[in-house]
């Protein structure tokens, strides 16, 4: 009898860390089987046929980096010991199912926008892998989480491919073009909540958006979540501080400015920029996050509040995958804090923490003070060209700094039928020069097209349209759009204008309420003759 | 409050599945033609007094001689003392001299103690405790004495009778204390008596109806003595657990301090037959797991050789097994089958070799959160393998009571526990030198 002598205990627990992570992948899964769906309904083909490719381009290539990392000592070890290792491209996978690239690779590609070529998703996933992993080791060693960092480097690298739903090389959808619905959101003030990008805070809920591959699906995944912490995939001791901070902050932010519709605000904020999944998915890799259980809440609470920070005060408004990075390194700095047992002097503990809690929100309170919640007002100036046709200039944002005032000056020529007393034709003469202001063009012709009676379906036959009512003389200098795109827009086959309310509820941006400004202005000054 | 810190235990899977596996059947009776006493102390591997040499009859329940502390060693069978060997001590894991007695199988006995009832003092009921080698059937075999000596001066409120037996497939507490309900109150009433306590709680799981029906009517008997659940989790046995759990107290170092006194069931069955004279040659042990035969609870003379056990049982099932002394979670695996059982073990798993596929740690802090000391394990273990004494220190590891949780919740499956272990090893080494240091300073 052969009497085995391993170490105590001998009954072991079922769980695994291959169980652990296999049940990680099944929840990755389901939210990129939901952006299939979504991309196959809301796009066309080739989007759904993109959401799928960009996935397993992402997991082909984390998988391949992995075992070329395996490889020099795999050789030596089948030298060394043939029959231990057998089948070698056997081993070789085995152990790559036990170094988890592939959790890697799909977190990555949905923390992508489909709108990437294969080479720049390859090589992003290249950099995740070999140098944020397995140069530090492999699995367990990492010291920041790989996704993540890949995403960063995707974002710096690439970012201007970083088209939400552009796709690449199709001519007819270069025009569905622009940032996320939260920069957008971010650029116009955050009081404006209810009238951003033609997306419901059910639309949000749900997921009937664009933005990343996998972050928009926020019901799913909040769903996934609470099934993760149930069987003890994640601990909810990260996620759950990390979403408190975030909702503290959002609720401060939300009262310090006086926001119209508080809860509204509260939730969009929550469900825009990726928050949900950072806090399921990427936040909680056991790997870089601290093992203490008061750790675990410092460490959320600190992400949650840099997330917050750039969300608000930084120069971008996707702060989540930043505040991951930063988090991920005070992670050893944590560890090193908790010394003895978890058990000892709880309420010192607690208190410091409840401590480092208020210090925070302080500080929030703050910045949070600082942040614009202003409602642009408009200066106009309307002249008369000539009988029936007037110039109007406006400048939005007229109550904010100067330097914003010729940034944004619209300059169009209104048509109108004096008698009936509508708008006949609008000519942009100038949109006012910088850069992201494409989406806001095409919100105009959208509204605008509403208030003509041919309301589309975003996206879809815009050239018609712009063709057929507006005329844009002026390429939108920096703008998203190429020259090439804008010469469809110079027809002058206009059909009336009725008057348009001043302010658009759902779908217009400010800028976009500026070129209604305009319009009405000119009615107001036909009016008064 | 778990939120800040650590859960403590854990519902252990199947816990009562492998109870089950002895549970309820026919205690078997086996008489062994050989047993093997070690003639060494079990606390300091000294040798022990002797009173007989080889060649001399002996007589069940003869005193071969006296460790060092003055506890008595029986010779469980009548028979005569044949030869020496040298064999593998479980308890001391090294090999030491043991004396084989020849088992005649005629029962004769030497003449039982002066019986003592209720009307003994404190003081004589300490002393037959002694004089008995009554020790802690709980596994780690303090011997019991101890737990008693000034114990009137100490303030003793309550004594708690642990019967929770939270490691998987061990069972005889449960038989135990359905067959001897009466010796088990007895016993009780002794400890109080030998305590000055008021009350006596029979701690046991929640979940057992047989042990509820049986136990009902205890408080009609006598007054004093209740009955309390606990939690069907591990380590739910533990002291300090139960303390917390029953009493809500909590303590240092004893209990003490705690105004408390904590006895295994067995410890108290068997102080009840002390106080009648007898001491104890033979107990019944649980012999279970996968990897034996027939899994049951067996009743053998004390120091009989595991592997005779084994093979009274029908012998191993598969190639490789692993054979620990006592409940699969605490205790070490022997690496010779051929040791005896001690007078304080209560079981004997069997279980086929554990093929792990060990990955490199996750850092979840599974055994931070199930830790029921507290500890964080994780950091242990990488102070340890880091070879960082300081950080080894701050996270003070000898507090580790060694349940073996941290290596059972590992998702890696890393033997964590065997790291702390290490780590404990090495940091009380300091911790003494530390210690002596601060008493020359004050000197």
């Amino acid at each position: 009898m052969n009497l085995a002598v391993n170490p105590a205990p001998y009954v072991r627990s079922k769980n695994s860390t291959l169980k652990i992570m296999l049940m990680l992948l099944g929840g990755l899964a389901l939210v990129w089987l939901a952006a299939i769906i979504y991309y196959f309904i809301a796009g066309n083909v080739e989007d759904g046929l993109f959401a799928i490719l960009n996935v397993v381009i992402c997991v082909l290539t984390a998988m391949v980096t992995e075992i070329l990392f395996f490889l020099p000592k795999t050789l030596k070890e089948y030298k060394e010991n043939k029959e231990k290792v057998g089948n070698i491209c056997l081993y070789l996978l085995k152990k790559e199912i036990n170094s988890f690239g592939y959790i890697t690779g799909i977190i990555l590609a949905l923390l992508l926008p489909v709108g990437m070529a294969w080479w720049q998703l390859v090589f992003t996933t290249i950099a995740a892998v070999a140098i944020c992993k397995m140069l530090f080791g492999g699995f367990g060693y990492n010291i920041f989480n790989p996704a993540i960092f890949g995403r960063i480097f995707a974002q710096i690298c690439f970012g201007s491919s970083f088209n939400y739903g552009h796709i690449e090389g199709i001519q007819e959808f270069e025009v569905f073009t622009g940032p996320t619905v939260l920069s957008n959101w971010a650029g116009e003030g955050w009081n404006t909540l209810t009238s951003f990008s033609n997306v419901s805070l059910f639309d949000l809920f749900i997921g009937n958006y664009r933005g990343t591959l996998g972050e928009t699906f926020s019901l799913l995944i909040i769903v996934i979540g609470i099934a993760f912490v149930v069987l003890h995939v994640i601990d909810w001791r990260i996620s759950c501080s990390y979403l408190l901070t975030c909702l503290l902050s959002a609720m401060l932010v939300g009262a310090v400015n006086g926001v119209s519709d508080f809860g509204t605000f509260i939730l969009a904020q929550m469900l825009t920029g990726g928050i949900l999944f950072g806090a399921v998915f990427c936040l909680t890799d056991p790997v870089t996050s601290p093992t203490s259980p008061l750790g675990k809440i410092i460490y959320g609470v600190f992400a949650g509040f840099i997330t917050m920070l750039i969300r608000f005060m930084g120069s971008g408004a996707e702060g989540v995958a930043y505040s991951i990075l930063f988090a991920n390194m005070i992670t050893p700095l944590i560890d090193m804090c908790f010394k003895g047992r978890t058990t000892d002097k709880l309420a010192l503990k607690a208190s410091i923490t409840g401590g480092i809690c208020t210090l925070l929100i302080l500080v929030s309170c703050a910045y949070m003070g600082k942040v614009s919640s202003a409602t642009p007002t408009y200066n106009s100036v309307v002249t008369e060209k000539s009988a029936s046709v007037y110039n109007v200039k406006v400048t939005p944002f007229a109550n904010q700094t100067e330097k914003d005032a010729p940034y944004v000056q619209i300059d169009m020529d209104v048509e109108v039928n004096a008698s009936a007393k509508t708008v006949v034709s609008v000519t942009v003469n100038d949109t006012g020069a910088g850069g992201g202001y494409g989406d806001y063009f095409l919100g105009v012709v959208e509204e605008m097209s509403e208030y003509l009676g041919y309301r589309q379906d975003k996206g879809s036959h815009l050239k018609e349209l712009s063709e057929t009512y507006v005329k844009f003389e002026d390429p939108i200098p920096f703008a998203t759009f190429r020259a090439l795109d804008l010469q469809y827009y110079s027809s002058t086959n206009y059909t009336e204008f009725s008057k348009v309310p001043d302010t658009i509820k759902c779908g217009a941006t400010y800028t976009v309420s500026g070129y209604m400004y305009g319009i009405n202005r000119v009615l107001d000054y036909v009016e008064g003759k | 409050m778990s939120i800040f810190t650590t859960l403590g235990h854990k519902h252990l899977y199947r816990i009562q599945d492998t109870k089950k596996l002895s549970m309820g059947k026919e205690v078997l009776k086996f008489e062994p033609n050989e047993v093997f006493v070690p003639v060494v102390d079990p606390g300091s591997s000294k040798p022990i007094q002797l009173n007989v040499s080889i060649g001399d009859l002996v007589k069940e329940g003869q005193v071969i001689g006296t460790c060092e502390k003055g506890t008595p060693v029986f010779a469980p069978v009548s028979g005569k003392i044949v030869r020496e060997e040298t064999m593998f001590h479980a308890g001391l894991g090294r090999n030491v001299r043991h004396f084989a007695i020849e088992n005649d199988k005629k029962h004769q006995k030497v003449e039982p103690l002066e019986v003592l009832d209720l009307k003994a003092s404190a003081e004589q009921i300490v002393e037959r405790m002694k004089e008995s080698g009554l020790s802690g059937q709980g596994g780690a075999g303090f011997p019991t004495y101890i737990k008693y000596l000034g114990a009137l001066e100490k303030n003793i409120d309550t004594i708690l009778i642990n019967g929770v037996e939270c490691e998987p497939f061990l069972t005889t507490d449960h038989e135990a204390m359905l067959l001897h309900k009466d010796e088990l109150i007895h016993g009780i009433e002794f400890m109080m008596k030998a305590a000055g306590a008021k009350d006596a709680y029979i701690v046991y799981k929640k979940g057992y109806p047989d042990l509820d029906e049986c136990y009902k009517d205890i408080e009609s008997i006598n007054p004093s003595i209740h009955v309390a659940h606990v939690k069907n989790v591990y380590p739910a046995g533990w002291e300090r657990f139960i303390v917390k759990a029953v009493l809500k107290r909590t303590y240092d170092k004893l209990p003490a301090e705690a105004h408390t006194i904590v006895n295994n069931v067995t410890t108290a069955i068997l102080l009840a037959r002390a106080m009648n004279g007898e001491v104890e040659t033979h107990k019944v042990i649980t012999v279970s797991g996968s990897g034996v035969s027939n899994p049951s609870n067996v009743d053998v003379p004390i120091y009989t050789r595991a592997v005779d056990i084994v093979e009274f049982l029908g012998g191993y099932v598969g190639e490789s097994v692993s054979v620990s002394f006592g409940g699969p979670m605490c205790s070490r695996g022997v690496m010779d089958d051929k040791a005896v059982i001690l007078p304080y073990y209560n079981g004997l798993t069997i279980l086929p070799r554990m093929t792990l596929n060990t990955l490199p740690c996750l850092r979840c802090g599974a055994c931070t959160d199930h830790c029921p000391v507290g500890l964080q394990p994780v950091e242990i273990k990488d102070a340890y393998q880091a070879k960082d004494s300081d950080r080894m220190m701050a996270l003070t590891p000898w507090h580790c009571i060694g349940c073996g949780l941290c290596s059972y919740i590992c998702p890696s499956k890393i033997d964590v526990n065997d790291f702390v272990k290490k780590a404990k090893l090495m940091t009380s080494i300091k911790l003494k030198q530390l210690e002596a240091q601060k008493k020359e300073g004050k000197k």
